[in-house]
């Protein structure tokens, strides 16, 4: 059973000491609540306040612990497996191998200054590369820069058997 | 000594079970905490509540949670009950699962120091009544559980599966506890069941919830009785005319009417009843009566013409209180494999029409009550001096509060009539 985006995001809502959890390990604990339940939670039959609320409080909450000039430092998310990128209107999370390729779709996004309907292509196309073999881990968040609209997209796989779906979301 | 944590969810019912198994542990020499972060405590007791998906995730979610504190987590009521084997193999982790009608066999199986399993496949609750229960909240206001498990069908419904047929405590017993909670300070006591208004109708062959009610009015210490979770159909005259004649019987009803269209009632396999009729009988035959209800959106086959009938129902039977759900579609219910489901984005805009306009019927109830003189029990008062009190037509937990200034000295539990002095949406504002 795939988790759903929900699920991660829950996962990242409720997560105990997050800061010392890798991101691996909330995926495997968002798994194991849907195993569970037996039943995914799909992202996108919430009402779009909930689905803003929702992605406002994960933001938020990543934000609070993964700051670069927080206490803990950019190193320290390295060593947790965690690189946050930020751009003009992008905020990314991703693990291992995946890095070095979102920040590459990252400069080009923001070199090539795309539209929405191109940021979404080009995520759409990075998603699909990243994930064919069916091994990385990651989910991103873009925002318009008016704090308010985003486009959502959840992939991967985290660890053998802990996949969860791709969500895609055009607000 | 071996310390356990107790962790508890869901709703008043779960928690005085969460304190029946405090109480037996206490009995047997356990040390309780309530916090499972606790570096001391050897096993964790999570009480679950399996209700509605939400309330499953949470429960779900917070066994995770302890489990990666390497503790020995033991999954407590609904969620064991509900899955019984197939739990224990999903989270093998765990070191115990125990049942909805098994909980007073908890310290018998922390004291083997085995892992263990022991759900009954029937639920059929019997309350433990030896066992003194251990609140975890103390103040005015307790709760006493009158009966277990509901006989009804509810379309929507879990708990029979749960918490088996309905099973009555003795009118004696509730007493006894009642006169113990009253001793301890206790001033208003809260009745609660799956199905309140049909207390008796096992033990004593027809609903009996105003024999418990004159019985209980003999406690002298007692200030205030309040009954939750009424059903329509029981609601007999006899109660009717118990909640007139007994003056500590707060003039207050909850009934979750659940809808008012006779189609969605069916489909709902509740009673077919006009909710305007029933609750204008109430009002008439209760003076100062306050109604509180909650109401399901979104239920499947609910169509527009079926909203329309329940927006207009709450709009014009005007409750003092209502609460509002969106139908959660659990499995093993009728309602489950029931067509067409209703999206769940219009169940919560459906939810949140009502809600509004609760909100505004709550506001012109509440501006109404202004220089007005309202029965209000204290709940507690803070450092800066703010008193916060429950009026009459508020139950703990559920409804609002009326926030009180006054130079005069108080204590929580005593009840006072309090003259408002201003409001706001939900909450009220007074002086002593």
């Amino acid at each position: 059973m795939q988790v759903s985006f929900t699920g991660i995001l829950k996962a990242y809502l409720s997560s105990e000491n997050s800061i010392q959890t890798p991101i691996e390990r909330k995926f495997a604990k968002a798994k194991r609540v849907e195993d569970v339940l037996n039943r995914k939670d799909d992202f996108r039959v919430y009402p779009v306040n909930e689905q803003m609320k929702m992605l406002l409080m994960a933001k938020s909450s990543i934000r609070d612990y993964k700051e670069p000039n927080s206490d803990m430092g950019e190193e320290y998310m390295k060593q947790a497996g965690i690189y946050r990128l930020t751009a003009r209107d992008a905020i990314y999370y991703c693990t291992g191998s995946d890095i070095e390729a979102a920040k590459q779709l990252q400069k080009e996004i923001k070199e090539k200054g795309l539209n929405k309907q191109e940021r979404q292509e080009a995520v759409s196309k990075f998603i699909e590369e990243r994930t064919k073999d069916g091994d990385n881990a990651g989910f991103f968040i873009l925002d318009s820069s008016d704090g308010m609209r985003y486009d959502i997209f959840a992939f991967g796989e985290a660890k053998k058997g802990h996949t969860f779906t791709s969500g895609f979301l055009e607000l | 000594m071996k310390k356990v944590a107790i962790v508890h969810h869901g709703c008043a019912k779960n928690l005085i079970d969460t304190e029946l198994i405090s109480g037996k542990l206490i009995e047997k020499g356990y040390e309780i905490t309530l916090d499972a972060y606790d570096p001391d405590c050897d096993y964790i007791i999570v009480n679950t509540c399996s209700f509605i998906f939400d309330a499953e995730e949470e429960s779900v979610r917070s066994i995770f949670d302890f489990i990666d504190t390497g503790k020995k987590v033991i999954v407590a009521g609904c969620l064991s009950q509900k899955h019984k084997k197939h739990l224990k193999k999903l989270i093998p982790e765990a070191y115990g699962f125990i049942g909805t009608s098994d909980i007073d066999k908890i310290a018998d199986l922390l004291d083997t120091e085995k892992e263990f399993y022991y759900v009954s496949e029937t639920p059929h609750c019997v309350y433990p009544e030896n066992t003194q229960r251990a609140q975890i909240t103390v103040g005015a206001s307790s709760y006493i559980k009158i009966a277990e498990g509901c006989n009804y069908s509810c379309g929507y419904c879990v708990i029979p599966k749960l918490r088996g047929k309905f099973t009555s405590r003795p009118i004696e017993n509730i007493v006894g506890e009642a006169k113990n909670l009253a001793d301890k300070g206790v001033s208003e006591i809260v009745l609660i069941a799956q199905d309140t208004s049909s207390y008796g109708i096992d033990l004593y062959k027809k609903p009996s919830l105003d024999k418990l009610l004159y019985e209980l009015d003999k406690i002298q210490n007692l200030s205030w009785i309040r009954i939750l979770y009424t059903y329509p159909t029981n609601f007999t005259k006899g109660l009717i005319k118990a909640y007139r004649e007994i003056d500590r019987v707060v003039k207050y009803v909850d009934i979750p009417l659940q809808h008012s269209h006779p189609e969605i009632l069916k489909a709902m396999r509740r009673p077919i009843i006009n909710g305007e009729d029933f609750v204008k009988k109430l009002r008439d035959e209760i003076e100062g009566l306050a109604v509180r209800t909650t109401l399901i959106t979104g239920y499947p086959t609910e169509n527009e013409e079926h909203f329309e009938h329940l927006y207009n129902f709450v709009k014009n039977v005007k409750f003092d209180r209502l609460g509002a759900f969106e139908f959660s579609k659990e499995k093993n219910t009728y309602a489950y494999n029931l067509k067409p489901q209703v999206p769940k984005k219009v169940k919560q805009k459906r939810k949140e029409e009502i809600l509004k306009l609760q909100k505004e019927i709550s506001y012109e109830l509440n501006s109404k009550m202004i220089g007005k003189k309202i029965p209000s029990i204290i709940e507690t008062i803070q450092s800066d001096g703010l008193t916060i009190a429950r009026t009459y037509k508020d139950a703990p937990d559920v409804d609002g509060l009326i926030y009180i200034e006054t130079d005069k000295p108080l204590t929580p539990g005593d009840i006072y009539d309090v003259e408002v002095t201003n409001f706001s949406d939900y909450d009220l504002y007074g002086k002593i």
